[in-house]
């Protein structure tokens, strides 16, 4: 019963005085992100029917939506601190507890701001690593254009490599580009991490728009030396096509919620089922202690798109790097808008990729973290899940509501069985100390 | 059985403010329980039952404040991030509005619904032109209604010799020309800030053709009030709402039309009824069809492409019916309603025609199963009740709308010759 594509994005920020939406013929329909200031407080869906909706109109909307969001931030201490560690299992499950807490929008822009006057104590550079998209790449530095004239340091890694991308990147002069000609997004964040002389790696996907103002908020995490890995929100750009559609919301890309999380030893420890690290966020808008990276030996070059396929080169590393007593930390005030791709078999594509790369990096997880939890997932509770997927889908069927990826997601499984003997490969291994003479010139 | 020692009356009527202090329960020997209102801000947020089976006939302020927060924390929050982002600085103007009671010889429950609507009346004096106040006098058979309007000054008086509610609504078009028309039950009263809010929601939506609100018990004195009310009675919660043309998400969308309000309580655009051909007089007949022509005006404003907005704050109290077997004829009507509805839109509305046949048939279903379980004795409903409505369907799925169009034409003869 969802409607049909395209839907326009809308975004409204109930800090600032609210004006009446409207919504162009040709949408149909309307996914409308509440923010407050930068953070995503919660999100609306709108009929094109409904339209317009009035200024006065929107508080309603809007509360009935926001409920205990708002007002679960006073976890978040004093805001000039990290937030409490969150348990394991636990991320979603915050803010029952919150049910009776006190609050004014006052303290909560005041907690907002406070967290945004923390200092920022290390320096930046941001790294975009692309492949053959030289379109997407072009609108991706002019979105970063500020940092960019800024001075910040910005270094493309080119993985095609090709002409076009090498044309686009020089056109801002003050652009370092470097090509990784053995394909994968691994062995392309190792060469940027490796060309980066700052404290702290800012990554961004050739198809991410940063909002401007993004980068600070990541940063202002890493004054604890304990933190590694910094995610950030990552919500569509547009939502143009079913693709697009079925993208955010069959696959459930991108936005981990609207609390600052913080994921350390609690977080590893006490489950049979492999740590969730899937829900500290997302690679697309993700940013590395440089050190740590070094330290932990470099993102797996085994795995993720490029290389073995699919996904599971960031999270594989956030959960070596949580094994390795280092923390991670989901920051919601820094947001990027992720293009999804157009194409309805992109998406399957990507749902295909999904099921392949997070079963492989379980491999990986499992041959070097030993952690039984992730063979747990790996042979019972994921196969466990495609199947109950695929016992519904007659009656999803017979609703007239088939699981279009399921296909997709199980052959996914199926395939990177073939790479079980990743499980069982234990060689230490140092993806930056290799000599990378094929990768990396200037 | 059927939670008879819950359901005792009498209960008495308590109205919290979440802004005030809570103050303990204490339950006279008689008295079987409360009944609380909760607001925010003179909001209405929720509303709590206090039987006396399950916390006693003296309650403690602690645990009152306990379970309120409970029960309506969360809706009390809502309520305050919304009146925080509205941030209103100043009281809406008072609309351009005719409020019309539609009553038929009862001057008594007259006298108590024009006592709350003249004081709201006055109430606004300062913020806008007064509001203009009518009561249609249905076919009456002695002058007790218009002696009681003569004792209200500014209270204008109107005769509709036709019997049945729908031709008392329809003079009521007739008799005014305000942009706006609210209609209120004689055997109600509006809440005290009822016109504030109604300013509110028609300066925040002018484009909607209705505007509707919850309904909530005057007093909770016999059986068949408690047992009404907990059964759900009027009840469609306390969230705002604007529904318009579709609804996503759901396929029953706007069959199911008695979501949207109820007729004790319902404010509209005057062009808006004007445009859409007054209320269906064939419907709220008077036995042997009384109800139905709220719902159908909802259903037809919603398919006419005007939305229809439900506001918390335009809350009614109204007096349920007294004795169990008006509550049993009540529920017959409802179902004979719905059914006749479906019906009739089947016919009316053939766009609409598989809502309408899907709402019927999960109607009748979730009917049976709760036949099934009262029989069993769950519920507050008694087997005869669920049985009634059950009846009643299965009569207005019979051509009674035809039946009631044909009665209503050989009255219009009698009455109008």
């Amino acid at each position: 019963m969802t409607p049909n594509s395209p839907w326009k994005v809308i975004h409204v920020d109930l800090s600032k005085t609210l004006t009446a939406l409207t919504i162009e013929d040709q949408f149909k329909a309307a996914f409308v992100v509440y923010r407050f200031d930068a953070l995503v407080l919660g999100y609306d869906y709108v009929l094109a029917e409904e339209f317009p909706l009035a200024a006065a109109e929107l508080p309603n909307r809007a509360a009935a939506i926001l409920q205990g969001n708002l007002h679960s931030w006073n976890l978040v201490s004093t805001g000039k601190e990290l937030p409490a560690p969150t348990p394991r299992r636990d991320s979603y499950s915050l803010r029952k507890s919150l049910a009776n807490a006190p609050l004014s929008i006052e303290t909560f822009a005041a907690r907002i701001a406070e967290r945004n006057k923390r200092p920022i104590e290390v320096t930046a550079s941001i790294v975009i690593c692309t492949r053959r998209r030289a379109q997407d790449l072009a609108k991706c530095l002019d979105s970063i254009a500020q940092e960019i004239a800024a001075g910040t340091e910005v270094i493309v890694v080119d993985n095609g490599p090709d002409a076009e991308t090498e044309v686009a990147v020089r056109a801002h002069p003050t652009v370092k580009y470097v090509v990784a000609p053995i394909a994968g997004l691994s062995r392309a964040r190792n060469v940027g991490v490796k060309f980066s002389t700052k404290d702290v790696v800012v990554f961004v996907d050739d198809d991410v728009r940063p909002e401007p103002g993004w980068i600070e908020p990541l940063l202002r995490n890493f004054t604890d030396p304990k933190v590694a890995v910094v995610c950030g929100m990552v919500l569509p750009d547009t939502l143009d096509t079913a693709g697009q559609i079925g993208f955010q919301f069959d696959l459930g890309f991108g936005g981990m919620g609207h609390l600052p999380l913080r994921f350390d030893r609690d977080f590893i420890e006490g489950g049979w089922t492999g740590v969730p690290v899937w829900s500290i966020g997302a690679g697309a808008n993700m940013a590395v202690r440089r050190q740590s990276v070094v330290d932990l030996g470099g993102f797996d070059e085994r795995l993720g798109p490029g290389a073995l396929g699919g996904c599971g080169d960031d999270s594989e590393f956030w959960h070596r790097a949580l094994f390795a007593g280092f923390e991670a930390v989901y920051e919601p005030l820094s947001v990027v808008r992720h293009q999804h791709r157009r194409e309805m078999k992109d998406l399957k594509r990507q749902a295909y990729g999904y099921s392949f790369g997070h079963s492989v990096a379980l491999m990986a997880q499992y041959a070097r973290g030993r952690d039984k939890g992730d063979l747990a997932r790996l042979l019972g509770t994921f196969p466990l899940w495609l199947l109950r997927r695929l016992l519904r889908q007659p009656l999803r069927a017979f609703r007239g509501n088939p699981d279009i990826l399921l296909a997709d997601w199980i052959s996914g499984y199926v395939k990177s069985l073939r790479h079980l003997g990743l499980v069982f490969d234990r060689s230490p291994r140092d993806w930056l100390a290799k000599d990378q003479s094929a990768n990396g010139k200037r | 059985m059927w939670e008879r020692e819950r359901l005792k009356p009498p209960y008495v009527m308590l109205d919290q403010e979440a802004t005030s202090p809570v103050t303990a329960i204490e339950m006279a020997p008689e008295v079987n329980g409360a009944h609380m209102i909760v607001r925010y801000k003179g909001h209405p947020v929720g509303r709590i039952w206090f039987p006396r089976y399950d916390y006693g006939g003296s309650i403690p302020a602690a645990v009152v404040e306990d379970v309120i927060r409970k029960q309506a924390g969360w809706a009390i929050d809502q309520m305050k991030v919304q009146l925080a982002l509205e941030n209103r600085t100043r009281p809406a103007p008072t609309p351009d509005l005719t409020v019309v009671v539609c009553t038929r010889n009862r001057a008594d429950l007259l006298r108590r619904c024009l006592d709350s609507l003249v004081a709201m009346r006055d109430a606004r004096l300062d913020l806008g032109p007064a509001i203009d106040l009518l009561v249609v006098d249905n076919a009456p058979p002695d002058d007790s209604t218009r002696i009681a309007v003569g004792e209200f000054p500014g209270v204008r008086y109107a005769m509709e010799p036709v019997p049945g509610l729908d031709f008392g609504r329809n003079r009521a078009i007739a008799s005014t020309d305000r942009a706006w028309l609210a209609y209120v039950d004689d055997d109600a009263i509006v809440d005290r800030h009822w016109l504030d809010r109604l300013s509110e929601e028609i300066e925040r939506c002018p484009d909607a053709g209705c505007f509707t609100g919850p309904i909530l018990p005057m007093m909770l004195e016999t059986e068949a009030q408690l047992r009404f009310e907990w059964a759900g009675g009027f009840g469609k919660g306390f969230f705002w709402m604007r529904y318009s043309a579709k609804s996503w998400g759901n396929s029953l969308y706007p069959a199911a039309a008695g979501d949207f309000g109820t007729g004790a309580c319902m404010v509209y655009a005057t062009d808006a009824l004007k445009r859409l051909g007054l209320f269906d007089e064939a419907l709220d007949t008077g036995a042997p069809l009384p109800g139905g022509g709220d719902i159908d005006m909802f259903y037809r404003i919603i398919r006419g492409g005007t939305s229809l907005v439900y506001s918390p704050g335009l809350m009614v109290l109204h007096e349920h019916r007294r004795d169990i077997k008006g509550l049993r004829k009540q529920y017959g009507s409802w179902g004979k309603s719905i059914l006749v509805l479906v019906r009739k839109n089947e016919k009316s509305d053939p766009e609409m025609k598989r809502a309408n046949r899907r709402l019927a048939h999960m109607y009748i279903k979730g009917l049976l199963r709760q036949l099934a379980g009262s029989l069993l004795g769950r519920g507050q409903r008694y087997p005869s009740f669920v049985l009634a409505e059950l009846v009643g369907a299965a009569v207005g799925s019979a051509g009674e709308y035809g039946r009631s169009q044909k009665r209503v034409a050989e009255r219009v003869r009698r009455f109008r010759q």
